[in-house]
């Protein structure tokens, strides 16, 4: 076939058109070419024919073997041109079965016909071995000939000529390499397991007599036609290594490239070798079998690179390389953790043993939960956010850092529960929760860099979450005990994100779920708990406490410690919330019983104290010195316990200082309340509104002790760096500080009152939808005016934050407040008969909730006293007197409150005629208000009062 | 200006173009190693072509770049210049063996039986020749055609690797290999 350049160039083209077509078509085409262009057809038809031809044969497919290179090609390697009937040793070499970078190998037989069976005779392509060393070969090839195991092939022989070849007789094994076997019979992934686990009993065996196979690959290990493994070459890499002086580079390069991808990362570095070696190199194998790729296949990269993968990169989950989705599935979970494991880059971190490796493989097939536990979710999660670093956008990253931070508290939670529980049933469930989360790792990790902006839309995370779940159902139909908790997880960590709503269906499916499967009674009772907690969650109140109340009353036969306990953490939430609703004669009798039952048997148990804090919580406002006992001894406890989280140790001790400071302990309610404020900044950070939950009631309790200036530079340290980390528009955490500012210039009798609120801002704040959100800053404001004389501006505040109120005329601590500021405000306004109508509605209410020495009462009573005496109905401003005695005893949280209440006193008693009582009371109160503000309305009052006394006695 | 100044590019090209001192540099620091990857291909079994030429080459490359401190401008250059040298070396090779076998120089083989078992069959000497020889009669005619069968046959890179060094897509690359193939094998017949 002739052709020219410039022909070509035509022909060249009109094969592209040709090609282009089906090949049906083609022959149309050729017969039309025929007639327009006759001179190049029958060209054009030779090369179509001749494409056709190599496609069938699959010509040029790969260069063809060339035999042995001579050693006059000038690389030092191989021998010299063996061929069929020549005799090396004893044995007489019949046909070359192959050739690699470190060795040809020979059927062969012996020449002596000691044996009629044929071996495979490896020739290793090294140089003569020096005469030293044969002894040390002899020694090896003992040991190795010694091994005896169905799944490895014999090493019959090894020796050297006497012209120095050395030479590896071994079991003639006619079969396929495993990887091949496997994928042209396209065996399921059960029987692949199986295959490998004839390999790893091969290898454990080998282990077990202290012999290292070293280079574990596929093309070592052949199946046979009867689905026997055979394992060949065990320890001929040993047995060849370092002794060779001559080795060239060519062996080295070639060899190496050829096995680098099996090579353990010690392997690579070129450290001493042990069993380990062989556990990751047969986990590369099994990686290769099951998800028919290596763990690293790096494009279009040099053998530096690959090595650096094995030493440096972490292995991909065996699932996320296997191209068959179905088979990416049943790895997905217990094998990829498996093989993860056995791929570990440090030895230590690796199956300890071949035989670890198939037991738990051997799990797997049982369907048993497998030992190998997923990495740790933190670190994974954290190598995970750094390695998307840049392909997640800024806004993805904030919500994936967010749900991963979340994660890993519930990661932290599960381990230390795990460490109380021991038993393998605890662990299974664990194990199961575990990869849950690490699958759901994978596919987050695919999903960042697959579809980033997925990522960053709300709830992806749990979106995914709950995916994994469903997705698993099948697999644990028959394993609930480890399915549930695996519902539990996810169903937490919705709960945890306030997607109340998903986390109350899911809630809901895992009850039901568990009644179904006849689950402990402990479980059932902490699943209406965690309901119960989404359930008020979303303000369904009333579907909360029922769904509390069914858990107090859940199997009552079940007494064990952990039912036992569980029940306690519901009374302790049932009683809160009726608490919180005005429902004390429930939520007392709640907490009675709880501490009745924890006090005898969990008298040091964290869901005691929990316990006592809520009663503490209980008495606040409403008798504080009850409050107070109780505090102290869920302080006490919380202390000895030490296991209590950061969370429930920074409330307690705000509950703690808030109480003290209502008891006027000012000194140790500022060290509570400072601790408490640690914490919370630990947890959330210095100006979070976690720690401003903390530093208001600081402030307020370091103005309790008389240091206004300290308490006001607090607060103001904290606005400038609430303000500088939020950019101004920290709402919340200003309003708080706002409020905390108001509340100290009211203590100090600041006039004029430069944090007062403006009469817009009170329009705004009083708008229905913000007077809730802005309730404690108002009622501060309401205190300021009555103070300052503008009662009826107070008045109509305070009616209005009374009608916004959830539960107005309940004795919630809210109302009690709120009462007493009106009963104070109308006093102010001169309305004597509102006010002794408002302070004995407080009276009463008070009365009625077992709340009649406390500071609240005394102050209801005391100013019902001297409504009374300003309408001049002396018998009841005197009855009132009294009853406002019996609650003598109560503390005052400061002199300032000392102070009012002599002044009430004074009052009262000049009305009274108690005329020296009452001169002396307003000399006290006077006394008291010493480091008031030099205008402050308190000292005009006092002034007033000691001369209204004093005008008494004279006339 | 001394030599190990020059990128490789430039190097590669005086080396191309017959300059001597250029050629003799280069092929000093690359011809050790070119030969051991044509050898190591050689010598490889179809069942385990697993030998990854590109890595080896891409070793050498480095190697090459380490030792004379070249700029490293153009890896392209020096994988199409590793290709025909790696193709000279083989056709070295096979014409040794022959020689070996046939006691005698090189001639130019008849072939009565079918060539396309013949360009399988496992006498590897004589179908290598064959196919070199036809070769160089694309060449003439088309040498991207015979570049791509320089790369693909003798270097042994991979589709992709080609498509990536020649600067063009894959899809263009096998269409080459399809009609260069059939160059070859017609011509042989």
């Amino acid at each position: 076939m002739k052709i020219s350049a410039t022909t070509w160039t035509t022909i060249s083209k009109l094969l592209d058109e040709a090609l282009d077509l089906e090949p049906a078509a083609r022959t149309i085409w050729l017969e039309r070419l025929q007639l327009t262009a006759p001179d190049l057809a029958s060209s054009v038809q030779q090369l179509l024919a001749a494409h056709a031809t190599s496609e069938t044969a699959d010509v040029l497919a790969g260069l063809p073997p060339i035999g042995n290179l001579t050693s006059s090609s000038a690389v030092q390697i191989g021998h010299l041109g063996l061929n069929a009937g020549d005799r090396v040793g004893p044995y007489l070499l019949k046909r070359e079965l192959g050739a690699g970078g470190m060795a040809d190998v020979w059927l062969a037989g012996r020449a002596d016909g000691a044996f009629a069976r044929d071996v495979a005779l490896k020739l290793p392509r090294i140089s003569r071995l020096r005469q030293d060393l044969t002894i040390r070969f002899a020694r090896e090839r003992d040991i190795l000939a010694r091994l005896e195991h169905p799944h490895i092939a014999r090493l019959y022989d090894a020796g050297v000529t006497d012209d120095g070849l050395p030479y590896l007789a071994m079991e003639y094994v006619e079969g396929e390499a495993v990887d091949v076997y496997c994928r042209t019979r396209d065996l399921p992934l059960r029987e692949r397991i199986e295959l490998l686990l004839q390999v790893m009993a091969a290898v454990a065996h080998a282990h077990a007599r202290l012999v290292v196979h070293r280079d574990l690959k596929p093309s070592n290990i052949l199946v046979t036609k009867e689905g026997q493994v055979r394992l060949l070459d065990f320890g001929i890499a040993k047995l060849l290594e370092g002794e060779v002086t001559g080795e060239t580079a060519l062996t080295e390069l070639s060899g190496r490239a050829l096995t680098l991808d099996y090579a353990s990362p010690e392997q690579i570095r070129g450290e001493p070798l042990d069993t380990a070696s062989d556990v990751y190199s047969m986990a590369v194998v099994a990686f290769e079998v099951l998800a028919g790729s290596r763990p690293y296949r790096l494009k279009r990269a040099s053998a530096a690179q690959l090595e650096e993968a094995i030493v440096a990169v972490g292995a991909p989950p065996a699932s996320a390389s296997a191209k068959d989705p179905s088979i990416a599935r049943e790895l997905r979970g217990d094998l990829d953790a498996i093989l993860n494991k056995a791929l570990k880059k440090s030895p230590s971190d690796r199956y300890q043993t071949m035989a670890a490796f198939a037991r738990d493989l051997r799990r797997y097939l049982d369907n048993k939960p497998v030992e190998a536990r997923p990495d740790g979710l933190a670190y994974r999660s954290s190598k995970f956010v750094r390695r998307y670093r840049l392909q997640v956008g800024a806004g993805a990253l904030v919500s994936v850092a967010l749900v991963v931070g979340m994660a890993v508290a519930l990661w932290q939670a599960q381990v230390a529960r795990q460490q109380e529980q021991r038993a393998t049933l605890e662990s299974d469930k664990q194990i199961a929760v575990a990869e849950l989360y690490r699958e759901t790792m994978t596919r987050l990790a695919l999903l960042a860099k697959d579809e980033p902006t997925e990522l960053s839309k709300p709830n992806a995370v749990t979106t995914l979450l709950q995916q994994q779940l469903q997705d698993r159902a099948p697999r644990f139909a028959k394993r609930p005990e480890q399915f549930a908790p695996q519902m539990l997880a996810v169903w937490t960590q919705l709960s945890f994100g306030y997607e109340s709503e998903a986390a109350l269906a899911l809630g809901k499916e895992y009850l039901a779920y568990l009644k179904a499967h006849d689950a402990a009674a402990v479980d059932v009772i902490m699943a209406h708990v965690g309901l119960s907690r989404d359930l008020y969650r979303l303000q369904r109140f009333d579907e909360s406490e029922a769904m509390r109340r069914a858990a107090i009353a859940w199997a009552p036969e079940a007494k064990d410690r952990a039912t036992e306990l569980s029940r306690l953490t519901v009374a302790s939430d049932l009683a809160n919330s009726l608490r919180a609703r005005g429902k004390r004669d429930e939520a007392l009798a709640v907490l009675t019983n709880a501490e009745t039952l924890a006090a005898k048997k969990f008298p040091n148990e964290i869901q005691r104290f929990d316990n006592l804090r809520l009663l503490a919580v209980f008495w606040y406002g409403f008798d504080d010195s009850r409050a107070l006992q109780a505090i102290e001894q869920a302080h006490k406890g919380y202390l000895n316990d030490g296991s209590a989280n950061d969370d429930i140790k920074a409330q307690e001790l705000l509950s703690f200082g808030n109480i003290l400071s209502a008891e006027g302990r000012g000194t140790e309610a500022e060290a509570a309340l400072g601790a408490s404020r640690d914490v919370y900044a630990r947890m959330s950070g210095r100006s979070s509104q976690n720690a401003l939950r903390a530093i208001g009631p600081l402030a307020n309790a370091i103005a309790l002790q008389g240091d206004i200036s300290r308490a006001e530079r607090l607060l103001a340290d904290t606005l400038h760096e609430v303000l500088a980390e939020s950019g101004g528009s920290a709402t919340a955490q200003t309003r708080e500080l706002r409020r905390r500012r108001l509340d100290i210039a009211w203590l100090a009798g600041e006039m004029p009152f430069a944090d007062e609120l403006s009469a817009d801002e009170v329009r705004a704040f009083m708008a229905p939808t913000a007077i809730r959100v802005n309730d404690a800053l108002l009622f501060a404001q309401a205190r300021v005016w009555t103070l300052t004389g503008r009662g009826g501006d107070a008045t109509a505040l305070l009616t209005a934050l009374g009608q916004s109120r959830p539960d107005p005329g309940k004795p919630t601590l809210g109302w009690v407040q709120l009462l007493e500021q009106q009963a104070g405000a109308e006093l102010a306004t001169g309305d004597a008969a509102a006010a002794l109508k408002t302070a004995n509605a407080l009276m009463t209410l008070l009365q009625q909730n077992d709340a009649r020495s406390g500071r609240a009462y005394r102050a209801a009573a005391e100013m019902a006293a001297l409504a009374a005496s300003r309408l001049g109905d002396q018998a009841a401003a005197t009855a009132a007197l009294m009853q406002a005695d019996g609650a003598a005893q109560a503390a005052y949280p400061s002199r300032v409150e000392r102070a009012e209440s002599l002044l009430r006193r004074s009052e009262i008693l000049t009305k009274l005629g108690r005329l020296g009582e009452a001169a002396s009371a307003a000399k006290s109160a006077q006394t008291d208000l010493v480091g008031q503000h030099a205008a402050s309305p308190r000292l005009v009052w006092a002034q007033r009062a000691l001369a209204d006394a004093t005008a008494g006695v004279a006339r | 200006m001394n030599d190990s100044d020059l990128p490789l590019t430039h190097l590669l090209q005086l080396a191309a173009s017959g300059e001597r001192d250029a050629l003799d540099r280069v092929f000093a620091v690359l011809y050790p190693d070119l030969k051991k990857i044509a050898h190591a291909r050689l010598r490889v079994h179809r069942e385990d072509a697993m030998l990854d030429t590109t890595a080896l080459v891409n070793e050498s490359f480095l190697r090459f770049v380490g030792a004379s401190q070249f700029v490293v401008a153009d890896r392209k250059h020096f994988f199409a210049y590793a290709a025909t040298t790696m193709r000279n070396i083989i056709i070295d090779i096979a014409r040794e063996r022959l020689t070996e076998r046939r006691g005698s120089g090189v001639e130019r083989l008849e072939l009565n039986t079918d060539v396309a078992n013949q360009l399988v069959a496992p006498n590897g000497d004589v179908t290598l020749i064959q196919v070199h020889d036809a070769l160089l009669e694309l060449e003439a005619l088309d040498k991207e055609l015979a570049q791509v069968v320089e790369m693909r046959y003798f270097a042994g890179y991979t589709e992709t690797e080609v498509s990536e060094l020649m600067g063009v897509s894959e899809r263009t690359v096998r269409r080459q290999w399809d009609k260069a193939r059939a160059f070859l094998l017609a011509s042989l017949q």
